[in-house]
Protein backbone atom coordinates (compact mmCIF):
# COMPACT_ATOMS: atom_id res chain seq x y z
CA UNK A 1 0.00 0.00 0.00
CA UNK A 2 1.24 3.47 -0.88
CA UNK A 3 2.23 5.95 1.83
CA UNK A 4 -0.26 8.82 1.98
CA UNK A 5 1.03 12.11 0.64
CA UNK A 6 0.63 15.17 2.77
CA UNK A 7 -0.36 18.70 1.72
CA UNK A 8 -1.77 21.77 3.42
CA UNK A 9 -5.42 22.78 3.14
CA UNK A 10 -4.42 25.84 1.06
CA UNK A 11 -2.55 23.66 -1.42
CA UNK A 12 -5.51 21.26 -1.55
CA UNK A 13 -7.88 24.14 -2.34
CA UNK A 14 -5.61 25.41 -5.10
CA UNK A 15 -5.11 22.03 -6.79
CA UNK A 16 -8.25 20.05 -6.02
CA UNK A 17 -8.89 18.92 -9.61
CA UNK A 18 -5.35 17.67 -10.03
CA UNK A 19 -5.49 15.95 -6.64
CA UNK A 20 -8.72 14.12 -7.44
CA UNK A 21 -7.22 12.87 -10.69
CA UNK A 22 -4.18 11.49 -8.92
CA UNK A 23 -5.94 9.49 -6.20
CA UNK A 24 -6.22 6.20 -8.12
CA UNK A 25 -2.64 6.31 -9.36
CA UNK A 26 -0.77 7.96 -6.48
CA UNK A 27 -2.92 6.94 -3.51
CA UNK A 28 -4.55 8.95 -0.72
CA UNK A 29 -3.60 12.45 0.37
CA UNK A 30 -3.46 13.71 3.94
CA UNK A 31 -4.60 17.30 4.31
CA UNK A 32 -3.14 19.35 7.14
CA UNK A 33 -4.16 22.66 8.68
CA UNK A 34 -1.81 24.53 11.00
CA UNK A 35 0.51 21.52 10.94
CA UNK A 36 -2.14 19.03 12.08
CA UNK A 37 -3.77 16.32 9.99
CA UNK A 38 -7.44 17.23 9.48
CA UNK A 39 -8.54 14.99 6.59
CA UNK A 40 -7.56 12.16 4.26
CA UNK A 41 -8.66 12.26 0.64
CA UNK A 42 -8.80 8.87 -1.04
CA UNK A 43 -10.31 7.09 -4.06
CA UNK A 44 -13.39 4.95 -3.40
CA UNK A 45 -12.56 1.42 -2.30
CA UNK A 46 -14.23 -0.08 -5.40
CA UNK A 47 -11.64 1.46 -7.71
CA UNK A 48 -8.79 -0.05 -5.73
CA UNK A 49 -10.55 -3.40 -5.72
CA UNK A 50 -11.11 -3.23 -9.48
CA UNK A 51 -7.39 -2.73 -10.12
CA UNK A 52 -6.51 -5.55 -7.75
CA UNK A 53 -9.11 -7.81 -9.33
CA UNK A 54 -7.64 -7.30 -12.79
CA UNK A 55 -4.17 -8.15 -11.56
CA UNK A 56 -5.43 -11.12 -9.56
CA UNK A 57 -7.16 -12.45 -12.68
CA UNK A 58 -3.85 -12.22 -14.54
CA UNK A 59 -1.94 -13.89 -11.70
CA UNK A 60 -4.47 -16.71 -11.43
CA UNK A 61 -4.05 -17.51 -15.13
CA UNK A 62 -0.26 -17.51 -14.76
CA UNK A 63 -0.55 -19.72 -11.69
CA UNK A 64 -2.77 -22.26 -13.43
CA UNK A 65 -0.21 -22.44 -16.24
CA UNK A 66 2.70 -22.97 -13.84
CA UNK A 67 4.28 -19.57 -14.52
CA UNK A 68 4.08 -18.19 -10.98
CA UNK A 69 3.88 -19.87 -7.59
CA UNK A 70 1.33 -19.33 -4.87
CA UNK A 71 4.05 -17.80 -2.69
CA UNK A 72 4.85 -15.21 -5.37
CA UNK A 73 1.17 -14.31 -5.68
CA UNK A 74 0.81 -13.94 -1.93
CA UNK A 75 3.90 -11.75 -1.74
CA UNK A 76 2.72 -9.45 -4.51
CA UNK A 77 -0.99 -9.20 -3.79
CA UNK A 78 -1.54 -10.22 -0.17
CA UNK A 79 -4.58 -12.29 -1.18
CA UNK A 80 -5.45 -15.52 0.60
CA UNK A 81 -5.34 -18.93 -1.04
CA UNK A 82 -9.15 -18.93 -0.85
CA UNK A 83 -9.24 -15.74 -2.95
CA UNK A 84 -7.04 -17.47 -5.50
CA UNK A 85 -9.35 -20.49 -5.67
CA UNK A 86 -12.30 -18.17 -6.28
CA UNK A 87 -10.43 -16.46 -9.11
CA UNK A 88 -9.54 -19.82 -10.65
CA UNK A 89 -13.21 -20.80 -10.41
CA UNK A 90 -14.30 -17.56 -12.09
CA UNK A 91 -12.03 -18.27 -15.04
CA UNK A 92 -12.76 -22.00 -15.05
CA UNK A 93 -9.07 -22.72 -14.43
CA UNK A 94 -7.61 -25.71 -12.60
CA UNK A 95 -5.05 -26.05 -9.84
CA UNK A 96 -1.53 -26.85 -11.04
CA UNK A 97 -0.29 -30.36 -10.29
CA UNK A 98 3.33 -30.88 -9.41
CA UNK A 99 5.07 -34.03 -8.25
CA UNK A 100 8.41 -33.26 -6.63
CA UNK A 101 11.33 -35.50 -7.52
CA UNK A 102 12.09 -38.29 -5.07
CA UNK A 103 14.67 -40.96 -4.64
CA UNK A 104 13.29 -44.49 -5.22
CA UNK A 105 13.61 -45.33 -1.52
CA UNK A 106 11.48 -42.29 -0.67
CA UNK A 107 8.78 -43.38 -3.10
CA UNK A 108 8.83 -46.82 -1.48
CA UNK A 109 8.57 -45.25 1.96
CA UNK A 110 5.56 -43.14 0.95
CA UNK A 111 3.84 -46.15 -0.58
CA UNK A 112 4.60 -48.23 2.52
CA UNK A 113 3.01 -45.58 4.76
CA UNK A 114 -0.13 -45.50 2.64
CA UNK A 115 -0.27 -49.30 2.33
CA UNK A 116 -0.10 -49.59 6.09
CA UNK A 117 -3.00 -47.13 6.40
CA UNK A 118 -5.05 -49.07 3.86
CA UNK A 119 -4.39 -52.34 5.69
CA UNK A 120 -2.73 -53.94 2.64
CA UNK B 1 9.44 -48.37 10.22
CA UNK B 2 9.93 -44.94 11.75
CA UNK B 3 7.08 -42.98 13.31
CA UNK B 4 5.96 -40.49 10.71
CA UNK B 5 3.95 -37.30 11.09
CA UNK B 6 2.23 -35.32 8.36
CA UNK B 7 3.23 -31.66 8.65
CA UNK B 8 1.15 -29.11 6.76
CA UNK B 9 3.55 -26.40 5.61
CA UNK B 10 1.20 -23.79 4.27
CA UNK B 11 -2.40 -22.61 4.12
CA UNK B 12 -2.71 -23.84 0.50
CA UNK B 13 -3.37 -27.54 1.14
CA UNK B 14 -5.76 -26.79 4.01
CA UNK B 15 -7.79 -24.26 2.05
CA UNK B 16 -7.86 -26.45 -1.06
CA UNK B 17 -9.20 -29.39 0.93
CA UNK B 18 -11.50 -27.13 2.96
CA UNK B 19 -13.13 -25.64 -0.13
CA UNK B 20 -13.39 -29.12 -1.68
CA UNK B 21 -14.97 -30.50 1.53
CA UNK B 22 -12.18 -33.06 1.76
CA UNK B 23 -10.20 -32.16 4.88
CA UNK B 24 -10.67 -35.62 6.32
CA UNK B 25 -8.37 -36.99 3.62
CA UNK B 26 -5.52 -35.61 5.74
CA UNK B 27 -6.41 -38.20 8.36
CA UNK B 28 -6.59 -41.08 5.88
CA UNK B 29 -2.90 -42.11 6.13
CA UNK B 30 -3.50 -42.61 9.87
CA UNK B 31 -0.51 -40.48 10.77
CA UNK B 32 -0.48 -37.71 13.38
CA UNK B 33 -1.25 -34.48 11.49
CA UNK B 34 0.64 -31.38 12.61
CA UNK B 35 -0.48 -27.87 11.76
CA UNK B 36 2.02 -25.22 12.89
CA UNK B 37 0.28 -22.36 14.75
CA UNK B 38 1.57 -19.94 12.12
CA UNK B 39 -0.12 -21.93 9.34
CA UNK B 40 -3.39 -22.03 11.26
CA UNK B 41 -3.16 -18.27 11.70
CA UNK B 42 -2.61 -17.81 7.95
CA UNK B 43 -5.86 -19.66 7.36
CA UNK B 44 -8.07 -18.13 10.03
CA UNK B 45 -6.74 -14.57 10.00
CA UNK B 46 -9.77 -13.53 7.99
CA UNK B 47 -12.65 -15.88 8.67
CA UNK B 48 -14.70 -14.39 5.86
CA UNK B 49 -12.32 -15.87 3.28
CA UNK B 50 -13.28 -19.03 1.38
CA UNK B 51 -12.38 -22.18 3.28
CA UNK B 52 -11.29 -20.42 6.49
CA UNK B 53 -14.38 -21.36 8.48
CA UNK B 54 -14.28 -24.96 7.25
CA UNK B 55 -10.63 -25.37 8.26
CA UNK B 56 -11.20 -23.74 11.65
CA UNK B 57 -14.15 -26.04 12.35
CA UNK B 58 -12.22 -29.10 11.19
CA UNK B 59 -9.24 -28.29 13.41
CA UNK B 60 -11.54 -27.72 16.37
CA UNK B 61 -13.33 -31.04 15.75
CA UNK B 62 -10.20 -33.12 15.32
CA UNK B 63 -7.63 -31.55 17.60
CA UNK B 64 -6.26 -34.19 19.93
CA UNK B 65 -4.33 -37.36 19.26
CA UNK B 66 -4.83 -37.29 15.48
CA UNK B 67 -4.29 -33.59 14.92
CA UNK B 68 -2.04 -31.17 16.76
CA UNK B 69 -1.59 -27.44 16.37
CA UNK B 70 2.01 -26.91 17.39
CA UNK B 71 3.39 -23.67 18.84
CA UNK B 72 6.39 -22.13 17.14
CA UNK B 73 8.82 -19.29 17.86
CA UNK B 74 8.12 -18.00 14.36
CA UNK B 75 4.50 -17.34 15.32
CA UNK B 76 5.51 -15.79 18.64
CA UNK B 77 7.78 -13.36 16.80
CA UNK B 78 5.06 -12.67 14.27
CA UNK B 79 2.61 -11.78 17.03
CA UNK B 80 5.04 -9.15 18.29
CA UNK B 81 5.25 -7.69 14.80
CA UNK B 82 1.49 -7.84 14.48
CA UNK B 83 1.00 -5.87 17.68
CA UNK B 84 3.19 -3.10 16.27
CA UNK B 85 1.72 -3.22 12.76
CA UNK B 86 -1.65 -4.98 12.43
CA UNK B 87 -1.44 -5.35 8.64
CA UNK B 88 1.86 -7.25 8.68
CA UNK B 89 1.77 -9.99 6.06
CA UNK B 90 2.62 -13.55 6.98
CA UNK B 91 5.01 -13.74 3.97
CA UNK B 92 6.16 -17.34 3.97
CA UNK B 93 6.30 -17.62 7.73
CA UNK B 94 4.10 -20.72 7.58
CA UNK B 95 6.88 -22.63 5.86
CA UNK B 96 9.43 -21.30 8.34
CA UNK B 97 7.21 -22.48 11.18
CA UNK B 98 6.90 -25.88 9.49
CA UNK B 99 10.70 -26.10 9.30
CA UNK B 100 10.84 -25.34 13.03
CA UNK B 101 8.30 -28.09 13.75
CA UNK B 102 10.21 -30.49 11.52
CA UNK B 103 13.38 -29.86 13.51
CA UNK B 104 11.57 -30.73 16.73
CA UNK B 105 10.09 -33.90 15.24
CA UNK B 106 13.43 -35.11 13.92
CA UNK B 107 15.03 -34.54 17.32
CA UNK B 108 13.35 -37.85 18.15
CA UNK B 109 15.67 -40.37 16.52
CA UNK B 110 13.00 -42.80 15.38
CA UNK B 111 10.80 -40.09 13.84
CA UNK B 112 10.31 -39.05 10.25
CA UNK B 113 7.96 -36.63 8.56
CA UNK B 114 5.93 -36.01 5.45
CA UNK B 115 5.89 -32.34 4.51
CA UNK B 116 2.72 -31.40 2.67
CA UNK B 117 3.13 -28.47 0.28
CA UNK B 118 0.87 -26.56 -2.04
CA UNK B 119 1.73 -27.80 -5.56
CA UNK B 120 3.27 -24.71 -7.15
CA UNK B 121 5.45 -23.97 -4.13
CA UNK B 122 6.99 -27.40 -3.99
CA UNK B 123 9.00 -26.51 -7.13
CA UNK B 124 10.93 -23.65 -5.63
CA UNK B 125 11.92 -25.14 -2.29
CA UNK B 126 15.69 -25.15 -2.61
CA UNK B 127 16.19 -26.37 0.93
CA UNK B 128 14.50 -29.65 0.04
CA UNK B 129 17.64 -31.14 -1.47
CA UNK B 130 19.28 -30.96 1.95
CA UNK B 131 16.53 -32.82 3.75
CA UNK B 132 17.36 -36.13 5.41
CA UNK B 133 16.09 -39.43 3.99
CA UNK B 134 13.36 -39.77 6.59
CA UNK B 135 11.65 -36.60 5.36
CA UNK B 136 9.30 -36.87 2.39
CA UNK B 137 8.12 -33.84 0.50
CA UNK B 138 4.81 -34.20 -1.27
CA UNK B 139 2.42 -31.87 -3.02
CA UNK B 140 -1.29 -31.77 -2.31
CA UNK B 141 -2.17 -33.45 -5.61
CA UNK B 142 0.49 -36.14 -5.12
CA UNK B 143 -0.90 -36.82 -1.65
CA UNK B 144 -4.43 -37.22 -2.99
CA UNK B 145 -3.42 -39.41 -5.92
CA UNK B 146 -1.39 -41.57 -3.52
CA UNK B 147 -4.52 -42.09 -1.42
CA UNK B 148 -6.50 -42.91 -4.54
CA UNK B 149 -3.90 -45.46 -5.66
CA UNK B 150 -4.36 -47.32 -2.38
CA UNK B 151 -8.14 -46.88 -2.55
CA UNK B 152 -8.16 -44.65 0.50
CA UNK B 153 -10.33 -42.27 -1.51
CA UNK B 154 -12.36 -42.69 -4.66
CA UNK B 155 -11.15 -39.84 -6.86
CA UNK B 156 -8.30 -37.37 -6.30
CA UNK B 157 -9.18 -35.61 -9.53
CA UNK B 158 -12.72 -34.99 -8.34
CA UNK B 159 -11.45 -33.33 -5.15
CA UNK B 160 -8.98 -31.11 -7.00
CA UNK B 161 -11.63 -30.07 -9.50
CA UNK B 162 -14.15 -29.36 -6.75
CA UNK B 163 -11.71 -26.87 -5.19
CA UNK B 164 -12.01 -24.59 -8.22
CA UNK B 165 -15.40 -25.44 -9.59
CA UNK B 166 -18.42 -23.26 -8.93
CA UNK B 167 -20.90 -25.99 -9.81
CA UNK B 168 -22.28 -27.42 -6.63
CA UNK B 169 -19.69 -25.64 -4.48
CA UNK B 170 -21.53 -23.48 -1.99
CA UNK B 171 -18.31 -22.00 -0.54
CA UNK B 172 -17.15 -20.64 -3.89
CA UNK B 173 -20.63 -19.50 -4.85
CA UNK B 174 -20.94 -17.62 -1.59
CA UNK B 175 -17.57 -15.98 -2.19
CA UNK B 176 -18.75 -14.83 -5.58
CA UNK B 177 -21.75 -13.21 -3.95
CA UNK B 178 -24.22 -15.64 -5.41
CA UNK B 179 -23.85 -14.02 -8.83
CA UNK B 180 -23.06 -17.25 -10.59
CA UNK B 181 -25.72 -19.87 -10.32
CA UNK B 182 -25.40 -23.55 -11.04
CA UNK B 183 -27.67 -22.92 -14.00
CA UNK B 184 -25.21 -20.51 -15.60
CA UNK B 185 -22.25 -22.72 -14.73
CA UNK B 186 -24.03 -25.59 -16.48
CA UNK B 187 -24.51 -23.71 -19.77
CA UNK B 188 -21.47 -25.12 -21.58
CA UNK B 189 -22.77 -28.63 -20.94
CA UNK B 190 -26.31 -27.76 -22.00
CA UNK B 191 -25.21 -26.00 -25.16
CA UNK B 192 -23.16 -28.99 -26.29
CA UNK B 193 -25.02 -30.89 -28.96
CA UNK B 194 -25.95 -34.48 -28.18
CA UNK B 195 -23.27 -36.80 -29.49
CA UNK B 196 -20.69 -34.02 -29.99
Amino acid sequence: MKQARSITSSEAKASLGELLGSLTTDGPVEITRNGRKVAVLSAPAEQTIAVEAARLAELAALYANGKVTWRQIAAESGVTFGDLLVELAKQDLRLPRVTPAKRPEQVSMFNAILRRASGR
Amino acid sequence: MKHFSLIVTDSGPLITLGVAAALDTLLAPKLPVIVPDMVRFEVIRDMSKPGAQEVADWIRSNEGADLRVVSTEIFEEFQVLLAAKPNTRTAGRGEQAAAEVLGKELANKDHGAILLFEDSDVRKQNFLVRLPDEVLVISTSEFLFGLERLQLLSSADEILQRATSIRGNEILRRALGGTVSDEIAAWPTRLRRPGS
